[in-house]
Order: C-alpha cells, then structure tokens, then sequence
C-alpha cells in the first residue's frame, strides 16, 4: 500500500514537471519549465523522500508477513522491488525527459508548428535560437545532468553496501584513534558500574541467600548487557554465558560458576546458605577483579597513545571504589 | 547384572553417572553420534518410545541394538515389511494337539528393547497393532489382555525419503513416540576415526560390556520422576506447546501428549546431567527433538521444503524463556 501510494505519488510529480502540451512524446516544458533546478531539486528530493519513507515504514510493517499466505507472500516479494525500482526510474526519467529552459520567451507555450505557409512578421523577425525556444544551447548542459545523475547512484551505492554489510554482522571499518577507546573505556566503566550494583544488592538482601545469589548473577546480566551482550527474551542461561564468552567479556571460570549458582538458586528448592552466598559473592568479586584488569589494560594502551585523554585515570578509580 | 544399589535409593547424581558410562560404552560402537545417543538414553530414563528417522547406513540398527546390549535388555527386532501382520508382533494362540487347548505363543513384542527396524514399510494395520504395546504396555489377543515386560522400550526406525512401497506414520502413532532422533552424516574426521577403529579391532562390530540390566533401568525412572519442575519452566514448556497451534505455518500442533513429553524429557536430561531439578536449557533444547514430529505443516510448505525442524527451531527462538527474578518467593 505504502509503495503503491509513492508511485502514483510520484507518477503525479512527473506529471507535473514534464506536462506536454503537444502530445505525449513531445519534451515539453511544463509549469515548471522556468526553473530546471526546482524540477531536478524535487526529483531528487522525491526519489530520496520515497525511498526513505519506505525504509521507515518497512520495519513497522513488518512484523505482519509471518500471517501473510504463501501466494500472497509471493506476490509481495516480487511487488515490493519492482515498485521500489519505479520510484527511483521515474525520479530519473523526470530529470531526462525535461526540457530545461532559461530565456523568458519560455514562460509561454510553444508556438504552433508550421500550420500556416506563409511566416507571419513576428517570427522571421525572431532570430534563429529564439524561434526554437529552449533550445540545445539554452538548456543545463548534459554533462551536468549526467554527473548529478553519477553522484545520486554513487551515493546509493554506497548507502546499500553499506546496509547489507551490517545485516550481515559485519562491522564497517572505524577510523583508528581515540574514538574508539573511549568507546570501550565507557564499557568497561559500565561494566564495573554493574558488577558495583551487583555488590550492592547482595549486601541488600539480608539473610536470604537464594535472593542473593540470583541478585549476583542478575548484577552479571546487566554488566553484560552494559557491554552490548544483552539478554534476549528466549535466551537460556547457557545461551547468555556461550554469546558473552564468544565476545570476550566472560573470561575464566567466574561467569559460568555463577551461573550454575544461579541455575540451583533459581529453580531448585534445595536449601540455600552462607555457602552459597558466599560462593556467588567470590564469583562477583573475581568478575569485578577480571574486568578491573581488562580496563587496566585499556588504560596502559592509552598511556602509550599521544592522545591520552586528561582524567581517565580518576574515572577508572572511581568505578572501582 | 543388576548393580548392587539397584535395590536402595538412588540420587539423581549417581543416576547420571551410571547413564553417562552407558553412553561411553555405546559410544565404542557408535562413533560421533553423542548427540543422537543422548537422545536416545533420554527416552529410556524417561520411559518413552524412539523413532529414529534417517538415510540407510547411519548406524540407526547398530545404535538400537548397542544399547540393548549395554542396558543388559531382552533384544528382539522385527523387519517390517508390507506382508507383515498384526499377529506376528504381538503374537497367536496356536493349538496345542496334546493338551487339546488354545496356547498363546507370544510374539517379539514381549521384550524389555523391541527395534522396529524400517516401520513404514508395513500397512496400517500392523503398525496399529504396535499402538497399543508401545501407549499401554500391553497387547490384547483374542480378548485377553497381556501386560509387556517392564521396563517396555520401542526403538522405531524409519527411511524418511524413499516413498514407493511404505505407509507414512499416521500423525496418531507418531505422537506416541516420545522423541525423534535424527543420526546425520560424520563429519570427515568422525569417520575417519569410525574407519581406524573397524580396522583396529579387527571384527565388524565392537563387543560392548553390559553395565546394567532391567531392574536399573526400572529405579533410574523412578528417579526421573523425583526431579522437580519449577512452575515457570512448565509454563514455557506450554508456551512453547501453544506457539506450535498459533504459528501460520503449521496446520496441526502440538498434542498435550507433546507437552507431557517435552517435560518429561526435560527432567529426564536433569537427571542425565546430575541434577535433580529442571533448568530452561532442558527445555529449551529439548523442544525440537520432542515437538517436531507431533506437528504437521501446511502443504504449500512442502514445495520449499521446510521441515518441521526449521519451523520448530524458529518457535524455540521466539518464545522467551522464564525471566531472571522469581515470580514466586521460594524460601531458602
């Protein structure tokens, strides 16, 4: 419906903008014909607009093609890129098929082709170019067109690599330097931050030390997600601790003590103690302890780096207080 | 040989510690399969039916008969074939010209570990007879009922892909498998080291040692059915059952005899792993083995050939599992 409704859109653009007036193959120039730059600007601006919207719309529609039926599904799939593909051609179709125009002979319709044998004195009057109104010396120079033409499908190029390389899982390529260790300076400082909480809750939880163990490992689970390994709805605890460990941040035998801890604490009734607590607790601390180091050696990279930012060192103490 | 311990309780540890040396033994005979043994030694710890559904020549016979030999279980195998009748799995009164009087000569149905080797190839009405054994533990000849051995274990195997001369399992009797194994090829290396075994041990087979018998069999499902359940995790397992009837693509779900299984499994897996107690990945990894088969896909679907596997997996990936934090306060 979206996509449909952008292409009679469109097709209502370039109407506009190519109106002929004498017949349907003639380029004539149209209301619009003034201004070439107003009509290659709303042809662009149409064809991004369009293809925006859709991109937009496309996730909250989405989550309706699982009730589709085969057939119809069919029918979308091959639909849905052929009326994606027709709002960019006719984006483009409208810059070619205008006629560009600049002289102000150009404001009224085109003379009427020779209906009458004998010239009147107003047009052997006219000079040459002026008798043809917009003509090829008049109009945008086709190299211009062409390298805007260029530039758009340069840039769509580039937009669509790089979209399929990330739903693909690929990372596109960072600038080395110092954005990208502060961005992992903010993980690590979010994750002491969680395992900090972690600590805090266990102190909160008096003598029970079911609740306590399962604060120890929530604690975990918001250190992790803090890191971007967040928990997903249909994620078992296994599934949890296997994606942090494939990412690096469950290293050692801590997160995997915990989370059999857990596991016990979580949906078992065996009777919980001091043990226990106390065996969550040293798991937490050797998390903390583990990810401290990491951070450490965060900073001794930086250290060595020229672009040392001032007052990361008081951060990085502060999050372990 | 019955383990000394048969006869006094037993803790889920110790349940799995003897199933896992099962296993071990097994898998001398059947190499790189410890995922399809596993699943198999579930159905046994929880007391169900097998069907093992794959390509000719991947060891599902072996695989049948290693654990029957290791289990130290009664072993009979019948070769289903269109001719078959009911009577010869369950058995006939024959008369006997001395006494003047019906005799009853039990069929190969009456054993502790019955392999039902290619299934599909007997009609219906044979493979009705089994219905009854393997949902009952019993069959009834002329009238009279007659009670299977006990522990009753069904090992079914079935070529999924040759169609001329077989009977496709109606969805009623599939359901009365517990779970479905699907063995798979080896990987190069795997049978690479299947290969050097067979020419090391100079024999076409492995002689496997028998490192239980019938009454362990018995007392290890007796301790699958002490293994607790938390209630949120029998609620994801009836998620998951639910999402089988609601999802487009299938046009019959899940059975409750699905979730009765998928549960049933899942403490069996615990006591597997030396747990007395259910945790999601029990669930969760057991969900497709134990649904998969008790569902039918709509038939368009069959043009892509979508299995009922992809489908399933699918669900398991929607449907989340029990949230961190208790729903119900459980005191320590």
């Amino acid at each position: 419906m979206v996509l449909a409704a952008v292409v009679v859109g469109a097709l209502a653009v370039a109407a506009l903008a190519l109106r002929p007036e004498q017949g349907l193959l003639h380029s004539g120039r149209g209301p619009l014909g003034h201004w070439g730059f107003v009509a290659i600007a709303v042809s662009v601006v149409w064809t991004f607009g369009a293809w925006t919207l859709v991109q937009n719309l496309r996730h909250r529609f989405g989550a309706d093609r699982l009730s589709l039926p085969p057939r119809e599904e069919r029918l979308r799939e091959a639909a849905a890129p052929l009326l994606l593909a027709t709002v960019g051609v006719i984006g483009v179709l409208a810059l070619v098929l205008h006629h560009f125009s600049t002289g102000d002979s150009t404001s009224g319709p085109p003379p009427p082709l020779a209906q009458d044998p004998v010239p009147t004195p107003t047009l052997a009057t006219r000079p040459p170019e002026q008798r043809h109104g917009s003509t090829d010396h008049s109009s945008l120079p086709l190299y211009l067109v062409l390298a805007l033409l260029a530039a758009v499908a340069v840039v769509l190029v580039v937009v669509a690599v790089v979209r399929r390389l990330r739903r693909f899982g690929l990372r596109v390529p960072q600038r080395p330097g110092h954005a990208g260790t502060a961005a992992q300076d903010d993980d690590a400082r979010l994750l002491l931050s969680a395992v900090h909480s972690g600590r805090r809750a266990l102190a909160g939880t008096g003598d029970d030390a079911r609740a306590a163990v399962i604060a120890c490992y929530a604690a975990m689970e918001d250190a992790l997600a803090a890191s971007g390994v967040p928990r997903h709805a249909s994620d078992s605890p296994a599934d949890l601790l296997s994606r942090a460990a494939g990412a690096g941040f469950a290293p050692g035998t801590a997160a995997p003590r915990l989370t059999a801890l857990f596991r016990e604490a979580r949906y078992s009734s065996h009777p919980m103690d001091a043990s226990h607590r106390a065996a969550a607790a040293d798991a937490l601390e050797e998390i903390a302890s583990l990810l401290g180091a990491r951070e450490g050696a965060h900073e001794g990279d930086r250290d060595g780096s020229p672009d040392d930012p001032h007052g990361q060192h008081d951060r990085n103490a502060e999050a372990r207080r | 040989m019955t383990t000394p311990s048969t006869n006094r309780l037993r803790t889920a540890e110790q349940v799995g510690e003897q199933a896992g040396a099962v296993l071990r033994e097994i898998g001398r005979a059947v190499v790189g399969k410890s995922d399809a043994l596993e699943l198999v030694m579930l159905g046994v710890l929880a007391g169900g039916h097998v069907l093992v559904e794959d390509l000719p020549g991947l060891g599902k016979t072996l695989l049948a008969r290693s654990f029957a030999t290791t289990l130290g279980l009664d072993f009979r195998r019948i070769q289903f074939t269109p001719d078959l009748l009911p009577s010869d799995v369950t058995g006939t009164p024959l008369y006997d010209q001395r006494t003047g009087e019906m005799v009853f000569h039990p069929g190969p149905v009456f054993t502790h570990l019955l392999l039902a080797d290619e299934i599909n190839r007997t009609p219906p009405k044979t493979q009705a007879a089994l219905l009854e054994a393997m949902a009952e533990s019993q069959v009834t000849v002329d009238g009279e009922t007659r009670p299977l051995a006990d522990p009753f274990l069904v090992i079914a195997t079935a070529n999924p892909v040759e169609y001329e001369g077989t009977y496709s399992l109606p969805e009623a009797q599939l359901d009365r498998f517990q779970l479905r194994v699907r063995m798979g090829y080896l990987t190069a290396g795997e049978e690479l080291a299947m290969l050097r075994a067979r020419i090391d041990r100079a024999a076409p087979e492995a002689v496997l040692e028998r490192l239980a018998g019938p009454d362990d069999v018995v007392a290890w499902r007796a301790v699958v059915e002490r293994v607790e359940i938390d209630d949120d995790l029998l609620e994801y397992a009836v998620a998951l059952v639910g999402a089988t009837r609601e999802h487009p693509q299938i046009s019959i779900g899940a059975s409750p005899r699905g979730g009765l299984a998928l549960v049933q499994l899942a403490r069996a897996r615990a006591v597997l792993d030396g747990r007395d107690y259910v945790v999601p990945e029990d669930v969760k990894d057991l969900a497709v083995p134990a649904l998969a088969h008790r569902v039918s896909l709509r038939p368009e679907l069959w043009v892509r050939e979508m299995s009922t596997d992809d489908v399933l997996r699918e669900i398991v990936d929607g449907v989340g599992t029990p949230t961190t934090r208790r729903t119900a306060a459980v005191s320590s």
